[in-house]
């Protein structure tokens, strides 16, 4: 090894002030602070206070004091059947929703995806349509058709002699939870169809030609590569629509049965709206907001496992 | 194994022509090489020839079979990608057998063939990989092994060695050239770069604005280019062009000396404007009273004279008439070559 003899005397070493040194480090922290400060007050904020409320009995007037009850109200939802029903509407809406979130608009974004640039636009801004209009005005055209007696749907059904009398979609106990989800079905497939369709151009075009050359007709090249590739997409939809299925419906159960007949198509948040702001008993409200974030936050954190094992990422 | 013959195949995007009716025979075993700069519609006419693209007219014929309307499916040949196009989800064996999975293959042999081509292309530890954990070389080679593996009549290859560095794609170029010898199947090899289609092909087309500019192979296409566009694109450096009147005179770089020899009977003088030391050799860029000319030569590390004498023989020069096509020697234009070296005596 060489030696570079270096007059050492001369050599001064320059350190940046403290000063500078702190400001430099929080720098990022001031870009994040705005985002910051409206998530701690509008999220955490809230939340922290509905695990303070869910120990407590209050009907929410600022002039009375809320009463310590600790773990009854926990003790109230679990004995009482009202929560249970709530929680297996709840499975089952999920189930039910998952053909309108997930597998049909894979199916029209596959089918869509090699028409021409114009004709998928049509298609797509068609699809996309449900998705804008709101839920209120969307629910008074369907209670139109499926009114049992004047309904587009029962008429167009007696006329082709499938039924005698119209079907009462809305008010059969065995029916109302499959129209709902039909209704907020109708308007999922138009944003599926969107995630889907921006998993697909995703997927590079030279491994069909490859399949093609090696000799796969489409049908086949659809099974091999494209739902193997679209699996991050699947795997979110279905994680999406398992956790929000519940949110996705609640309007339409307000405006169209208000959960009945006798609970059929009540859900969880149906459930937790009506314990805090019809029967005004926001502490049992609270506690079955906790049970739902505890339920629902182990879901998404099973999903997420899920999806880092099952979905495949095409860097 | 079989030819493959091209007639008259047009192409055009929107309105853009991108083949202008081409015609061509690539004979069966061949190792054919379709070399042309970027937009001259060499891969457009590889993938008319995988059935990719649907050519707007023309015939396309495959062995005895004509191919033309055809899908891709259909064509029993295979391709080997820019960008590979493995299947990214599938591991190796998987990507490998896959075309065969199409072709009914039983298992067991499927198996076999497997084994066999891994072998080939060294790759027997790597089955399990998947496409992400390789480097670029192995993923070539897993791309080559999935084209292998199906027996097809003819190989397509669009630039297969253009995502890899330097040196790996010497190494390739060696290695593929030594795969169609030991397959013996048709190989059609679509680069924009002259030495691997000089290294490699056993013929090669030159193609230009989607015609072709000439067929032949490698020694024809070097030592006999039929226009001025064949002499500039082939050779490194390509030939120096000289323009008098109406007539071009080429000359390659590494037939100019600047040493006086028997039969190097014309010389020209000029100033040397700049060198470029390569280790082995050394390109210098002359400038004579007839425009600037590169001469590849020996290297002279400490030499910095100015003013240099080239010397080059009378078989060296090559003419282009006005349309740049070949054209018989122009006398008075070599006359001009020695009246220099005349003078360049006395």
């Amino acid at each position: 090894m060489s030696e570079i003899a270096l007059p050492l005397e001369q050599i001064s070493v320059r350190r940046p002030s403290v000063v500078k040194t702190v400001l430099k480090r929080a720098t990022p922290f001031l870009f994040l602070a705005p985002a910051l400060l409206l998530v701690l007050f509008w999220v955490y904020r809230p939340l922290v206070e509905t695990f303070a409320l869910s120990t407590k009995q209050w009907n929410m007037n600022p002039n009375v004091e809320p009463i310590n009850v600790g773990l009854d109200n926990f003790r109230y939802i679990f004995t009482h059947p009202d929560f249970l029903q709530a929680v297996l509407n709840t499975a089952i809406y999920i189930l039910a929703m998952l053909p309108f979130s997930v597998i049909i608009p894979m199916i029209l974004a596959i089918v869509t995806n090699n028409l021409s640039n114009r004709a998928k636009n049509i298609y797509r801004a068609l699809f996309f349509l449900p998705m804008i209009m709101p839920p209120v005005a969307i629910s008074a055209v369907w209670r139109w058709l499926m009114h049992p007696v004047n309904g587009l749907i029962n008429s167009i059904l007696i006329k082709m002699g499938l039924i005698e009398e119209g079907i009462r979609f809305l008010s059969d106990e065995n029916m109302v939870l499959f129209s709902i989800v039909i209704i907020a079905g109708w308007k999922m497939i138009g944003f599926s169809t969107l995630m889907f369709s921006a998993g697909l151009t995703g997927i590079d075009k030279s491994y069909y030609e490859a399949a093609s050359v090696d000799g796969h007709r489409r049908w086949k090249q659809t099974l091999s590569i494209t739902i193997p590739l679209l699996s991050p997409t699947i795997m979110l939809m279905i994680m999406m629509s398992v956790l929000m299925t519940a949110q996705w419906t609640f309007a339409y159960i307000d405006v169209l049965t208000q959960g009945g007949p006798a609970g059929a198509s009540t859900n969880v948040y149906y459930l937790l709206w009506t314990y805090g702001f019809k029967n005004f008993n926001s502490g049992l409200s609270a506690a079955a907001a906790v049970v739902f974030f505890i339920g629902f936050g182990l879901l998404a954190l099973l999903f997420t496992r899920l999806t880092r094992k099952i979905a495949f990422y095409d860097n | 194994m079989s030819r493959i013959i091209l007639q008259d195949i047009k192409k055009s995007f929107k309105k853009t022509a991108v083949l202008h009716g081409i015609d061509l025979e690539i004979q069966d075993g061949s190792f054919t090489v379709l070399l042309g700069p970027s937009g001259c519609g060499k891969s457009t006419l590889l993938r008319i020839i995988a059935g990719l693209e649907k050519q707007d007219a023309g015939r396309l014929i495959i062995g005895n079979e004509d191919v033309s309307g055809l899908e891709p499916q259909d064509r029993d040949i295979a391709m080997v990608f820019q960008n590979y196009a493995l299947y990214p989800h599938m591991n190796v064996r998987k990507n490998i057998e896959y075309g065969l999975k199409a072709k009914r293959v039983p298992k067991e042999e499927r198996q076999q063939r497997i084994d066999s081509v891994v072998k080939l292309v060294q790759l027997e530890d790597q089955l399990d990989k998947l496409p992400a954990q390789m480097s670029g070389g192995q993923r070539q080679r897993v791309a080559l092994a999935r084209a292998i593996v199906k027996r097809p009549r003819a190989f397509l290859m669009d630039e297969p060695l253009s995502n890899l560095d330097a040196k790996l794609r010497s190494q390739m170029r060696v290695e593929i050239a030594s795969l169609h010898k030991h397959l013996g199947t048709t190989f059609l090899y679509v680069t924009h770069d002259q030495v691997e289609a000089m290294s490699m092909g056993t013929h090669i087309v030159v193609l230009n604005g989607g015609s072709i500019m000439q067929q032949g192979t490698p020694r024809e296409i070097y030592t006999n280019p039929q226009n001025l566009f064949v002499a500039q694109f082939i050779g490194s450096p390509p030939a120096n062009v000289l323009k008098f009147g109406d007539h071009y005179a080429a000359i390659r770089p590494e037939e100019i000396y600047f040493q006086p020899d028997v039969g190097r009977r014309l010389t020209l003088k000029g100033e040397v404007q700049a060198r470029e030391h390569l280790g082995g050799e050394t390109l210098y860029y002359v400038m004579t009273e007839y425009g600037r000319m590169v001469v590849k030569g020996d290297h002279f590390w400490d030499d910095d004279s100015q003013t240099v004498q080239m010397y080059f023989s009378e078989q060296s020069v090559m003419f282009f008439d006005q349309q740049e096509n070949r054209t018989e020697v122009q006398p008075d234009i070599l006359a001009l070559f020695s009246h220099n070296a005349q003078e360049a005596v006395s």
